[in-house]
């Protein structure tokens, strides 16, 4: 035999380890199980839990075990401390108070009378102490070996709070008694606990007490080990009378007492557990250390096989994904750049062509005007109109000009839309320009008035023809040059003249009203082409600059984004490179680790 | 304005409007058949008794429970849990099974004689095979009320597809008996679930908790059922079984079908166990296994010891036998006794009492709760009147309000001042939902002095809602009773 303090020292270095590891990876669940499995160690006593639903006597069972009403049972005492019944030379019985931790060792004593210990409890309880459980020592022969058995809280009562504090004392457990009465068979909530606790505590067994309540007992005991194996929990099955054991004890009856079942769960709990202390603990901290390990190794090795493969692939798709950004983009501002040059050169010809159009309809209309009256005296009303009419047409052309620009913005906006956030350029609506006041006025025609004495003179000179003319025909006739019918002649002729005087001038007037007009319109229409095609060019401009600055934007986006993909993948291949040795290293040490811990349960040298 | 409570079969009343409610849907989705033909069935069963599920925890009892209140031993029980099937027990002339497969078709076996044994042949039969069984029996116990067996709650047996068959056959149920041992995490957690219904949360007055093996608490000592007892005052204090469990009563289901089922040939062999030595007896009695291996008396035969045993139980036959050795020589009074420990005549009182008293009550939840399954489940254009109706209908049902209270009141939960809980009491209908039995006054009295009284009561309960000293629970219960003594007035205003 080795001395197990050897043992012990080798288990708790082992621990130690394997809590450093778990540190290291940042597992302090871990670790706090380890850390708790190491006071077990250290500690001599080999706890056993006695866990189980509500009800079931778990607390009655402990007090059959030591033959001492130890643990409060009956009706509405549901146990919510643990009490810990160990062995002592003289019965005694201490209340531990403690803030935090479950653990079995440590904490404030307060000594109580052990006939009082229930009271004691409750009162300390009710004024809002923090007990963490009761403590009793009895003086039994089942206890010698440091076996203590601990009452707990029941599991999937009422209150879960009071099943979380079993749960978190199953991790420090050298065994479980899995109390679950001969009444019925497991329930599904029963097995679902036993199964979560069998990895935190592999050493289990279930007591079915009440056996002498019901005739099918047997039974339930055949059917709960199917259901065991079916669950793949390896447990012994103990069944038991707590009422024939006290009967037993009070007659001092061997036969009784061999009836209730309890010689082999007590002989289970003596030689095959408290012998076997040493080789549970190392069981305990195998299985414990092993499990850290390697959920530690899991992740480990889960790190190490994502990391290296993916980043390279993701890297170059990230890249590729870059590249086509790039390619899209230049692709897009082609395109953009084509539409609008398009559009523009579309507007230059169709607002040149459509202003004309409409001045054109105004020097048709003043030429139809023009024709029948005289401009010498409508003139100004006429101007007045023309300047009327052809503001009209220029606003217009403009609105139209607006339009078109509003419709070439969205154009040219959709075709960048399909890449990027919707920004449209910030564009006045073009502003509708006077060039009349540019232009000068078109001159009135002359000769508008026709003076008296132009009038007598021309008629006149009509007049004087006529009389010379018909004066030399009737003198031939004897009669005198100036006679009645020569004078007659005259007047007749002369006001003649003077009638096709006055219509010539009109004529004339007209004509020139006509070409004055004319001329007037070409100016305008020069005026009003150069301030649209300086709208339009401005239009352009701006577009243009806000397009160019959104892809600029978006270029130095990619090629920035492109820069840090690949120093990024620089840096990881590094870094990865780096973080594998390490994992691998790491890995291989707890592997070494892990194999001590495996060689505990099988070797017993090894660990020493 | 309907008056409140206005008696059995009223149209104004809760139920009346409630049929005609679902008469109203069954009208709009007649061109769904089968909508159309689920919301027949509920309507007929508006004409027949009272639905109650028999349900929980795995173990807990159910069948021997189911058997105790029939009267005679229909139901199988099994030390393995294997039920998978809702079995209905319900009244019929003649004894008849009907087994109903998942595709719609049935089968029916006329027997002479119900036959336990063939019953449970029939319970484990999975779920996709047989999808329920009707036992008709002629048990006088069945008149009344129809029970629904249902299989366990956590039990291995139980796949999930039984388990969803069973929360349905809970809201198809118009009330609840729900047993366990001691109320654990899993059984509050499915009761939780059963109200997570609109309806059902609104009312959730159709719930009785029973510990049933009321005997085996205390691990079977001789007062064990008051031990069970004390346990379920408790129980009923306690705000997270009270939230869906409006009762909680113990019951030794054992002991109540070993006295509904006490017959001579039985009497006869406890009288020959109960001449036994005093001390040879109670050898006898400490294990079940030494009972039936006991030799002692000669002429008790091995098969009847194990029927004894198997429908007395062991905490039976010790009671039955202290019972006999106590001077309860006769047979009519040792089956009164038993029943009597059993407290199956408690629960009986408080299945009448909660359950067949209110039926009116519990089957317009029933009936609402189906309109409300079926105008979710399939709306359409015009559902939505439906449903308004339904919701005005839901937030008036002060019958359900009344019904809490009272029960709250009847079983300690409320604690009102000896003589306002009185007064309170009366006012809530328990007298009778009359004005006058309400007011406590003789029948003759004038409207006149009725709507003066009804006046008075009205502002002193307002003044006593506004109390601070009551906590939440009473609060309410006050504004409840407020709000009848409200209703009683607009009643007796529009009346005169």
């Amino acid at each position: 035999m080795h001395n197990p303090n050897v043992i012990e020292t080798a288990l708790v270095e082992l621990i130690d380890r394997a809590e450093a590891e778990c540190a290291e990876a940042q597992r302090t669940d871990l670790g706090n199980r380890l850390r708790q499995i190491r006071s077990r160690v250290l500690d001599p006593a080999q706890l056993v839990l006695v866990v189980g639903e509500p009800e079931q006597g778990k607390s009655e069972l402990i007090n059959s075990l030591v033959n001492a009403p130890v643990c409060a049972t009956g009706e509405n005492v549901s146990t919510t401390v643990p009490t810990v019944v160990r062995h002592s030379s003289e019965p005694s019985a201490q209340l531990v108070e403690q803030e935090t931790t479950q653990s079995a060792v440590g904490g404030d004593r307060l000594p109580v009378p052990i006939d009082r210990l229930h009271d004691e409890l409750d009162r300390a309880v009710h004024n809002g102490r923090s007990v963490s459980r009761s403590e009793v020592g009895l003086p039994r022969a089942l206890l010698e070996n440091g076996l203590a058995l601990m009452d707990t809280p029941a599991v999937g009562g009422a209150v879960s709070s009071l099943g979380a504090i079993t749960e978190a004392a199953v991790a420090e457990a050298d065994a479980l008694l899995m109390v679950s009465d001969a009444t019925q068979e497991l329930t599904t909530n029963e097995l679902n606990f036993l199964r979560r606790v069998t990895s935190m505590c592999p050493n289990i067994a279930l007591v079915q007490p009440k056996t002498d309540f019901v005739p099918d007992w047997r039974r339930i005991v055949e059917l709960n080990r199917k259901h065991l194996t079916n669950a793949g929990i390896a447990c012994k099955i103990f069944a038991v009378s707590s009422k024939i054991r006290s009967r037993a004890m009070r007659d001092k009856n061997q036969d009784l007492n061999a009836e209730s079942g309890f010689p082999p769960l007590l002989d289970y709990l003596r030689k095959e557990m408290a012998s076997a202390h040493e080789q549970l603990t190392r069981k305990l901290v195998a299985h414990n250390v092993t499990e850290a390990i390697d959920q530690i190794t899991n992740s480990l090795r889960e790190e190490l096989n994502n990391q290296s493969p993916r980043t390279a692939t993701e890297t170059l798709l990230e890249l590729e994904a870059a590249q086509r950004r790039a390619e899209d983009l230049k692709r897009l501002s082609g395109r953009w750049q084509k539409t609008l040059s398009d559009a523009v050169q579309e507007l230059y010809s169709d607002i040149e062509y459509d202003f004309r159009e409409r001045s054109w309809a105004v020097l048709h209309q003043a030429n139809e005007t023009l024709d029948e009256a005289d401009p010498g005296t409508t003139w100004d009303d006429f101007e007045d109109w023309l300047q009327e009419s052809l503001s009209d047409a220029i606003a217009e052309t403009f609105g139209w000009l607006d339009r078109r620009r509003e419709r070439i913005t969205e154009q040219v906006s959709d075709e960048l839309l399909r890449e990027h956030v919707r920004t449209l350029p910030s564009s006045d609506p073009i502003p509708v320009p006077d060039p009349l006041q540019r232009v000068p006025e078109p001159k009135a025609p002359k000769n508008a008035g026709f003076p008296r004495k132009d009038q007598i003179l021309t008629g006149l000179r009509g007049s004087y023809g006529g009389v010379l003319m018909f004066g030399l025909m009737t003198r031939m006739a004897g009669l005198p040059l100036m006679n009645v019918v020569s004078i007659s002649a005259g007047l007749l002729l002369g006001s003649k003249s003077l009638n096709e005087e006055k219509d010539s001038r009109l004529k004339r007037r007209q004509a020139e009203a006509r070409a004055a007009v004319q001329r007037y319109v070409e100016h305008v229409v020069f005026q009003v082409n150069k301030d649209a095609r300086d709208s339009i060019r401005h239009m352009h401009q701006t577009l243009h600059d806000h397009c160019n600055r959104i892809t600029e934007q978006a270029q130095i986006r990619i090629s920035r984004s492109i820069q840090d993909t690949k120093r990024m993948a620089e840096q990881n291949a590094v870094d990865r490179d780096a973080r594998a040795r390490e994992i691998k290293k790491k890995l291989e040490e707890l592997n070494v680790l892990r194999k001590r811990a495996s060689t505990l349960t099988s070797n017993r040298i090894a660990a020493a | 304005m309907s008056a409140p409570n206005d008696g059995e079969n009223s149209p104004t009343g809760l139920l009346g409007q409630a049929r005609a409610l679902l008469l109203r849907t069954m009208t709009f989705y007649r061109d769904d058949p089968r909508t159309a033909g689920w919301l027949r069935t509920r309507l007929e069963r508006l004409s027949e008794p009272l639905r109650m599920a028999v349900t929980g925890r795995v173990k807990s009892g159910k069948s021997t429970l189911v058997n105790a209140l029939v009267g005679s031993e229909l139901a199988p029980s099994d030390p393995e849990e294997r039920t998978q099937v809702n079995t209905v027990f319900r009244y019929g002339t003649e004894p008849r099974i009907t087994v109903h497969t998942p595709h719609g078709t049935q089968q029916t076996m006329s027997t002479g004689k119900l036959d336990p044994a063939t019953i449970r042949d029939l319970q484990r039969w999975r779920p996709d095979e047989v999808a329920s069984l009707v036992i008709e029996s002629p048990s006088p116990g069945l008149q009344a009320i129809t029970l629904i067996e249902t299989p366990g709650v956590a039990s291995t047996a139980v796949q999930e597809t039984g388990r969803s068959a069973l929360a349905q056959i809970l809201s198809e149920a118009d009330a609840v008996l729900y047993l366990t041992r001691h109320p654990q995490q899993t059984d509050i957690q499915f009761l939780h679930s059963v109200h997570e219904l609109r309806v059902a949360r609104r009312a959730p007055i159709n719930t009785v908790l029973a510990l049933s093996r009321a005997d085996e608490a205390a691990t079977g000592s001789d007062d064990s059922v008051d031990t069970a007892e004390r346990m379920a005052a408790h129980h009923r204090r306690d705000p997270k079984v009270r939230s869906f469990a409006q009762y909680v009563v113990p019951v030794a289901g054992l002991l109540a079908q070993a006295g509904a089922t006490l017959d001579q040939r039985r009497f006869d062999a406890l009288l020959g166990l109960a001449a036994l030595p005093r001390q040879r007896l109670e050898e006898q009695l400490l294990s079940a296994d030494r009972f039936s291996k006991a030799s002692e008396p000669e002429d008790l035969d091995a098969d009847t010891r194990q029927t004894l045993l198997r429908e007395f139980g062991l905490f039976g036959l010790q009671r039955a036998l202290a019972l006999l050795g106590q001077g309860t020589s006769d047979f009519a009074r040792l089956r009164t006794a038993l029943l009597d420990e059993s407290r199956i005549g408690a629960l009986q009182e408080a299945v009448h009492l909660q359950f067949v008293e209110r039926q009116e009550a519990l089957r317009a939840r029933s009936v609402l709760m189906a309109v409300d399954m079926v105008l979710r489940a399939n709306p359409r254009p015009g559902s939505r009147q439906l449903q308004g109706e339904l919701d005005r209908l839901l937030s008036n049902a002060h019958e359900w309000d009344e019904l809490r209270t009272l029960s709250g009141l009847w079983s300690r939960q409320l604690r009102l001042p000896p003589g306002l809980r009185e007064e309170a009491e009366r006012l809530l209908g328990a007298h009778g939902p009359q004005p006058q039995a309400r007011l406590g006054v003789p029948a003759q009295t004038q409207p006149r002095e009725l709507a003066e009284r009804a006046g008075a009561v009205t502002r002193r309960w307002r003044a006593l809602a506004s109390d601070p000293l009551f906590d939440r629970a009473h609060r309410e219960a006050v504004r409840t009773v407020q709000r009848s003594c409200e209703r009683m007035l607009a009643a007796l205003c529009n009346a005169q």
